[in-house]
């Protein structure tokens, strides 16, 4: 079992799924798939990051302690990163009308066997 | 190894394919993996050249310089990723180990302090920051270079405040002019000096957005033209096209500009507004789960908080502001459309932030409320605050 491995599976089990991948907090990619062509995790492996380090200052701020997962909303995707191990994260991207639940459903259950892979 | 050339032949197939797109940046790190620097810093200013503002890639092309030992490159490319994007967490680390490794302890600290400011659970940061300010406390002296004045100095006569101004009102013709370039130049260089500066962070971000635009704009109608035209393009159709495109930014510009200047003098945001933003704030807390909530100016000026005793409306205005910001700019360098909200969920509780009728609305919950009732809640307040602006 590899990374991509896990997170195929997590995308073929989310119904919009379009890809997932692992990131290093510094913004590089360790691993990534993706069911389209053009949407490419890890040529914006460092903006993923940015908004990681953003909302983890956010939590600061307000004193809400450590953060454990972002969720962004935006005009054409929604994308869920979920905090592992080691300054990595793991994140999902999903159409507008992709199965949102499903997805954090499915991150869970993946950080343990991607954990285990690192 | 056999893995990434792998990848590097598959990346290099797409890019080959697309040579606009922004795959030139993983190519260039599979060839930093491979240990293929020279051709991975070919391969990021080929691509640079044509995205110079995709900061990104000037990430990995500095990771690349800092590998290869050229460090003065690799500062200077992590100082203008450090102008726009001033809580890049790895560009702080990275300029902290190269400010480190060339013996300039000063701002090696300053680069590391930044670094746990972001994130204090950071152990190697923290061992860095030790190793740093030990090394400083020694008589030894740094190889480091001789110290620059800051430019700001050499000019003493001039009131900083005063050029500052000169230079913001030189951006906004540029910028009207659609000379983007410069205006972008200019904001750079103000931020060099004062990355904190979140007017001209937004002011910056604006501009690239026009740019942006612009870019698409030309490239819509051209391939509009090509359809009809049975791929025939003239000069002439191309002129017609900028025109046309320069026009409608034109507009653009202009409307955005007065949009900004009404933000600006508190025109959409009086008190009577502000007292009802409070209220629809105060109902919120009514709501089991929400504790408190807070609106607030694109520039970080509060019109309005409801937020639990222990937190300061006062001094995270313009901290909070500065987060909207940097994810709204980084959701725009992913290329999905404009940032509609975001939810952060953290040990103590959950945030959710969205921007309303040019302000930005924070919303704060405890642990037990999920992330879907949050975004349901949001839709009531958002609906509430929108019809004090019809």
């Amino acid at each position: 079992m590899d990374f991509k491995t896990v997170l195929q599976k997590v995308v073929e089990n989310v119904d919009g799924a379009i890809g997932a991948a692992v990131i290093g907090e510094d913004g590089i990619a360790i691993d990534q798939f993706t069911t389209k062509a053009d949407f490419d995790i890890t040529a914006a492996g460092a903006e993923y990051s940015t908004i990681i380090s953003s909302a983890k200052k956010a939590s600061k701020s307000f004193g809400l302690g450590k953060t454990n997962e972002v969720l962004i909303s935006t005009e054409k995707a929604t994308m869920i990163m979920m905090m592992m191990e080691k300054n990595l994260f793991v994140t999902l991207a999903l159409n507008l009308d992709g199965n949102l639940g499903r997805g954090r459903l499915e991150l869970k259950k993946a950080i343990p066997e991607l954990e285990k892979l690192i | 190894m056999a893995d990434v050339m792998s990848e590097i032949e598959e990346l290099k197939k797409k890019l080959s394919q697309n040579p606009d797109s922004l795959i030139f940046v993983p190519l260039a790190d599979a060839y930093r993996r491979a240990g293929m620097l020279d051709e991975a810093i070919e391969v990021c200013k080929k691509g640079l050249e044509k995205h110079q503002n995709y900061t990104s890639a000037r990430v990995v092309l500095g990771r690349i310089y800092s590998e290869k030992n050229m460090l003065d490159d690799a500062i200077s490319e992590f100082k203008k990723v450090e102008a726009v994007d001033v809580d890049n967490i790895m560009v702080h680390s990275m300029l902290g180990n190269i400010y480190l490794k060339k013996k300039r302890y000063a701002e090696a600290i300053e680069q590391f302090q930044r670094v746990l400011s972001l994130n204090p659970e950071d152990l190697e940061t923290q061992e860095k920051l030790k190793e740093a300010l030990a090394a400083k406390q020694e008589p030894a002296k740094p190889e480091s270079q001789p110290v620059e004045k800051p430019k700001v100095e050499e000019k003493s006569n001039q009131d900083p405040n005063e050029e500052l101004q000169k230079s913001l009102k030189v951006a906004e013709i540029y910028t009207k002019k659609e000379e983007f370039d410069k205006a972008i130049e200019i904001y750079n260089e103000i931020l060099s000096k004062d990355p904190e500066n979140i007017s001209v962070q937004q002011k910056l971000r604006e501009v690239y957005n026009f740019q942006e635009k612009k870019l698409e704009k030309i490239k819509q109608k051209t391939s509009q033209v090509s359809k009809n035209e049975n791929d025939k393009i003239t000069t002439e159709d191309i002129l017609v096209v900028m025109k046309d495109a320069v026009k409608e930014t034109e507009k653009e510009v202009n409307k955005e500009s007065e949009k900004i200047e009404k933000t600006e003098s508190g025109v959409l945001f009086d008190s009577q507004k502000a007292k009802a933003i409070e209220n629809i704030l105060k109902d919120l807390t009514n709501t089991d789960g929400m504790v408190g909530g807070i609106f607030l100016q694109r520039d970080g000026k509060i019109v309005a908080s409801v937020l639990p005793p222990d937190i300061d409306s006062s001094e995270i205005g313009k901290d909070i502001a500065q987060i909207v910001d940097k994810t709204e700019k980084s959701v725009l360098n992913m290329k999905q459309g404009k940032l509609n909200h975001a939810i952060i969920a953290s040990e103590s509780g959950q945030l959710l932030f969205t921007e309303i009728s040019n302000g930005v609305l924070f919303m704060i919950g405890n642990e037990k409320i999920n992330m879907g009732k949050m975004s349901y809640v949001l839709k009531d307040v958002v609906a509430k605050i929108k019809a004090l602006f019809k």
